[in-house]
C-alpha cells in the first residue's frame, strides 16, 4: 500500500491504536510492529514475505554464532554466509536477466542464447533496502561494533519496520536495534513534528513529484519531438520528481516513526543547495551513501595510500552505488558520471570544503556554486531516468541546439506551467527551512493558529493541486 | 510508556484538525458532483426534454453525456429514421446527412460498451431505428484505452449480455467514498462556482442562428462547439503538433486488437442486423500527420490491425465501410481540422460525400 493511500491511513491508525495500548509491554509492541510489517509487505507481494522472513533468520542465527565464535576463519565464513545470502538473493532477484542479458549482447549475435536462461523475475520490493540493512547488523558483530540480540521478535521488527521497509532510510542495527529494546514513550511534541513531517512528505509526493511526472514522462518518452527548452524542462522536471519523491517518502517514514516513539537517521538534507559534487554526495541519500563509504570504500582503503587506490575506491564505490540503484547500463553510465564528478574534489583534497550549512546570506559565489553543483546534477538525471543509453546521449545532444531559446511547446502547456510555478515556491519553502531537518521544521516556533494555517495551505494544495493517479514511488523499483 | 493524556490530547487535535477538511471535501463533491453521483440527472432530464422537443440548446453546462443519451432515448415521443453513434469525433453528423429523421448520440470517449448500452436503451424502448450509422474509433478494441465512462450506463450493458455474469460497480465507485474522494474533489471543484452563481443556465438558440452561448447541441443531438475551441489555422496546427506528443488519445498500449472486443463487437452488430436494422460503418480520418505517427510508431500497432479489421468484417457481412483514418487520402489539411482528431463540420462531406442516411 502506497504511504499517500487511503488504506495505509487506515492501516497506520490500526497500528498506532494497537501499538500505543500496547504500551505495558516492550515485546507486545515489538511484536505489534512485527506482525503489522509483515502485513504491510505482504499487502504489496504475499509471495516474498517469505524471502523477508528468510533473510531475516539467516542473519539473526549468523549474528549469534559469529559473536560467540572465537575463531577468525569461523567468523570470515559466517558473515560470507551473511553475504552471499544476502547479495546472493539481491543479485539474483535483481541482476540475474541483466546479466544474461548483456553477456548475450557482448558475446553472441541475437537469437544464439537460448530463452531458457532468462527467468522470469519479480523483484521483490524494497530488496535492495532491507538486505542491506540486515548486512549492517552482521558486518558490525563481526568487526565487533555490537553485540547480537537474542530477542528475535525485535530483531525481526528492526528488519521488516514497516515505515522504513520498501524505501529507506537504510538503518544501521547499532542505531535502529537498540530502539526495539528500549521503553519508548509516546511524547506529544515528538509525534506532532513526525504528523509535520508526514504532512511535508506526502506534499511533496502528491503536489511536486507526481505533477512533474506527467511532464517527465511525456517529454523523455519522445524527446525528438521537443525542442531543447521542453527537454530541459523534462531533465528539470525529473529532477525535482525524484527528489520529491524519495525525499518526500523519506519524511513520511521518519514522521511515521516518530509517531511510535523510533528516531529514523535524516536521509536528505536539501541535496540541490550544494556547492560542490562532495557536498551533494554528504546531502543525497545519507543512509545509502554512508551504507557504501562504511562498507565498501573504508574497507578498500578509502583515501589513504595511492593515487590509483584512491581512483580505483573512489570509482568502485559510485559504480555500486550505479548499479545498486537498478540492473541497467544508464545507472552505471550514471554511478560513472558521478565518479567524474567527484574524483577531482577527492583528488586535490576539496572534497571537504562544504562540510558546514549554506550560510544564512549566501555570497554570489555560493548561489553560482549551487547553480552549477545543480547543472551536473540535471545531466546525471538524464541518464538515470533514460530507458538506455542511447536513449541517454540522443536527449543529450538534442537538449544542446539552438531550440533552448524557443518556448517549450508541450501538451498541457498551462498544466506545465502551474507546475513550475509549485516547484519554484516548494524550492523558496526548502531554502526557508535549509537548517532544519526539514523544509517546515520551521514553523515550531509559531503559534497554533499559524501553523494549522500552514497545515491547512499544505492540505487544500494537495487536494487542489495533487496528482490523485497510482503513481508508485520510483525508488520502490529499487 | 503511555501517557494517556498526550495521546488523548494528539488524537483530538488530529480530529479537530481533519474536521474541516472532510467537511470541505463532502461539500465540494456534493456542490460540484462531477460525475453527477449526487444528482438525480435534473440538468439531463431538461436538456433532453429541449432536445426531444426539437430545439437548439446553448451555455450547457458539464453534463453527464451518458445519463443524457438515457434520457432523450426514454423520453423520445417518435423514435427517429436514423442514428449516429460514436465518439466526439462523429458529434457532428446530423441532419444534413438525411433526410430522415437522424439524430446523434454520440458520447466523448465512447468505447464498445457505450456502443452496447445505446443499443440496448434503444431496445428497452421497444425497438430499433431502420438505420444506425456507427463511426468506429480505433480505440474501442483497445483493451488499455482507460474508457470508463460507460460504467454509466452498466446496468444497460450487462443487460445486453444477459447471459454472463454482470459487471459490478466497483468499490472505488461507489457514491460513498467518492464524497470523500480527492479526485473527484478536483474535477467538482471546477464545476462549483457554475453551480453555485448560476452562470451554469442553458438557453435555447434558433435554427440558423450562430451558438455563441458556450457549448450547445441542436436539435439532432450534433454538437455545437463554444467559440473558444474554434481558433485560427496556426493554433490549430500547433494543437496538431501537441497532440501526439505523450500517448494519442486512448491509444496508448494499443499493441493487439482485444479478442474479447471484437467477439463483443460481433454480436453487437449480429443483433442489430437481426433485428432488421441497417448498419452502416465510417471512419472519421485524423489529420494525415497525425495519422502518420500512428501507422509507423509501434506503440500503436493496433491502428493499423484495426484499420484492416473493419474493412474485412464490413466486406465479409456486406456492410458499407465510409472514410478513412487518413486524412491525406481526402486532401484534408489543418483548416479541416479543429485539433489532432476531430473533423470540422464543414470538412465532413470531403469524406462522406453525398452521403443520404
Amino acid at each position: 500500500m502506497f504511504f499517500n493511500s487511503f488504506e495505509f491511513a487506515v492501516f497506520l491508525w490500526v497500528v498506532f491504536s494497537l501499538y500505543w495500548l500496547s504500551w505495558k509491554s516492550i515485546g507486545r509492541q515489538n511484536l505489534v510492529l512485527l506482525l503489522s510489517s509483515y502485513f504491510f509487505y505482504g499487502w504489496w507481494d504475499y509471495r516474498f514475505v517469505g524471502l523477508l522472513a528468510f533473510s531475516s533468520c539467516i542473519d539473526f542465527y549468523v549474528g549469534k554464532l559469529l559473536h560467540r565464535s572465537r575463531s577468525p576463519r569461523a567468523k570470515r565464513y559466517l558473515l560470507g554466509v551473511s553475504l552471499l545470502t544476502n547479495l546472493g538473493l539481491l543479485g539474483v532477484f535483481k541482476y540475474y536477466n541483466f546479466f544474461v542479458d548483456s553477456f548475450q549482447a557482448a558475446f553472441f549475435s541475437s537469437g544464439q542464447t537460448p530463452d531458457w536462461l532468462f527467468i522470469d523475475i519479480i523483484l521483490p520490493v524494497g530488496i535492495s533496502f532491507y538486505t542491506f540493512q540486515t548486512l549492517s547488523y552482521t558486518i558490525d558483530i563481526y568487526r565487533g561494533k555490537i553485540v547480537p540480540t537474542n530477542d528475535f521478535i525485535a530483531f525481526g521488527a528492526f528488519v521488516s519496520f514497516f515505515p522504513q521497509l520498501v524505501a529507506g532510510p537504510i538503518e544501521r542495527a547499532s542505531q535502529l536495534l537498540p530502539q526495539f529494546g528500549k521503553e519508548r514513550k509516546f511524547e506529544f511534541d515528538k509525534a506532532v513534528e513526525g504528523g509535520q513531517q508526514i504532512l511535508w512528505g506526502l506534499f511533496k509526493k502528491i503536489v511536486i513529484a507526481d505533477n512533474c511526472a506527467v511532464y517527465v514522462d511525456q517529454i523523455f518518452s519522445n524527446p525528438s519531438g521537443y525542442p531543447a527548452s521542453a527537454l530541459l524542462l523534462g531533465a528539470f522536471f525529473f529532477a525535482f520528481q525524484i527528489y520529491g519523491d524519495f525525499s518526500g517518502y523519506s519524511d513520511v517514514a521518519i514522521g511515521t516513526a516518530r509517531l511510535f516513539g523510533f528516531e529514523l537517521m535524516k536521509n536528505f538534507a536539501f541535496p540541490y543547495f550544494s556547492r560542490d559534487m562532495a557536498e551533494f554526495w554528504r546531502r543525497w541519500h545519507i543512509s545509502l551513501s554512508t551504507w557504501f563509504r562504511d562498507y565498501v570504500y573504508f574497507p578498500l582503503g578509502g583515501s589513504r595510500g595511492t593515487m590509483f587506490a584512491v581512483v580505483r575506491n573512489v570509482a568502485v564505490v559510485f559504480l555500486v552505488s550505479g548499479l545498486w540503484h537498478g540492473a541497467n547500463w544508464t545507472f552505471v553510465c550514471w554511478g560513472i558520471l558521478n565518479a567524474i564528478y567527484v574524483l577531482p574534489l577527492v583528488i586535490s583534497g576539496r572534497n571537504r570544503h562544504h562540510v558546514d550549512s549554506i550560510p544564512a546570506r549566501p555570497s554570489v559565489m555560493d548561489l553560482i556554486k549551487i547553480l552549477f553543483t545543480f547543472s551536473l546534477t540535471l545531466i546525471g538525471w538524464i541518464f538515470f531516468r533514460a530507458e538506455n543509453v542511447g536513449a541517454a546521449f540522443e536527449y543529450l545532444s538534442l537538449l544542446f541546439s539552438l531550440s533552448i531559446f524557443e518556448l517549450p511547446e508541450m501538451s498541457g502547456a498551462k498544466g506545465a506551467l502551474i507546475t513550475l510555478c509549485l516547484v519554484v515556491g516548494f524550492v523558496a519553502v526548502e531554502w526557508w527551512g535549509r537548517l532544519s531537518d526539514y523544509g517546515i521544521q520551521r514553523i515550531g516556533r509559531y503559534g497554533w493558529k499559524i501553523r494549522w494555517m500552514i497545515y491547512y495551505i499544505l492540505v487544500f494544495c494537495m487536494l487542489i493541486f495533487g496528482s490523485f493517479e497510482s503513481n508508485p514511488f520510483i525508488y520502490f523499483q529499487f | 510508556m503511555l501517557n494517556r493524556d498526550n495521546i488523548g490530547r494528539f488524537s483530538l487535535r488530529l480530529i479537530y484538525f481533519s474536521i474541516p477538511i472532510v467537511a470541505i471535501l463532502i461539500a465540494v463533491n456534493v456542490c460540484g458532483d462531477a460525475g453527477g453521483l449526487f444528482s438525480k440527472g435534473e440538468l439531463e432530464k431538461e436538456l433532453a426534454a429541449y432536445l426531444n422537443d426539437g430545439q437548439n440548446v446553448g451555455n450547457i453546462p458539464n453534463v453527464d453525456e451518458r445519463l443524457l443519451q438515457k434520457f432523450l432515448i426514454k423520453d423520445q415521443s417518435d423514435r427517429p429514421d436514423v442514428i449516429v453513434l460514436g465518439s466526439s469525433r462523429s458529434m457532428e453528423i446530423g441532419a444534413q446527412f438525411s433526410t430522415n429523421s437522424i439524430f446523434n448520440h454520440g458520447v466523448s470517449g465512447c468505447s464498445l460498451e457505450d456502443l452496447i448500452a445505446i443499443v440496448q436503451l434503444y431496445r428497452n424502448r421497444g425497438g430499433l431505428p431502420g438505420k444506425i450509422l456507427v463511426c468506429v474509433d480505433p480505440w474501442i478494441f483497445n483493451a488499455s484505452s482507460g474508457q470508463v465512462r460507460w460504467k454509466r450506463l452498466r446496468a444497460e450493458y450487462n443487460e445486453f449480455f444477459r447471459t454472463r455474469p454482470p459487471v459490478r460497480a466497483e468499490m472505488a465507485e461507489s457514491w460513498v467514498l467518492q464524497m470523500i474522494s480527492p479526485s473527484y474533489f478536483q474535477d467538482s471543484l471546477k464545476l462549483c462556482p457554475g453551480k453555485l452563481f448560476g452562470r451554469a443556465k442553458m438557453t435555447t438558440f434558433e435554427n440558423g442562428k450562430t451558438n455563441r452561448l458556450g457549448m450547445g447541441r441542436f436539435f439532432d443531438g450534433t454538437i455545437s462547439y463554444a467559440a473558444s475551441f474554434l481558433v485560427d489555422e496556426a493554433e490549430v496546427k500547433r494543437r496538431i503538433k501537441r497532440y501526439t506528443r505523450g500517448d494519442i488519445y486512448s491509444l496508448g498500449g494499443f499493441s493487439d486488437l482485444s479478442g474479447r472486443l471484437i467477439d463483443d463487437w460481433d454480436e453487437l452488430i449480429r443483433s442489430v442486423v437481426e433485428a432488421g436494422t441497417i448498419v452502416e460503418f465510417a471512419l472519421l480520418p485524423y489529420p494525415a500527420e497525425v495519422y502518420r505517427i500512428m501507422v509507423a510508431d509501434v506503440r500503436y500497432a493496433g491502428v493499423g490491425k484495426f484499420e484492416k479489421f473493419l474493412s474485412k468484417y464490413a466486406r465479409s457481412n456486406g456492410i458499407r465501410l465510409l472514410g478513412s483514418l487518413d486524412g491525406g487520402k481526402f486532401d484534408l489539411t489543418s483548416q479541416d481540422f479543429y485539433d489532432g482528431m476531430h473533423l470540422r463540420r464543414d470538412s465532413l462531406r470531403k469524406v462522406l460525400g453525398n452521403l443520404n442516411l
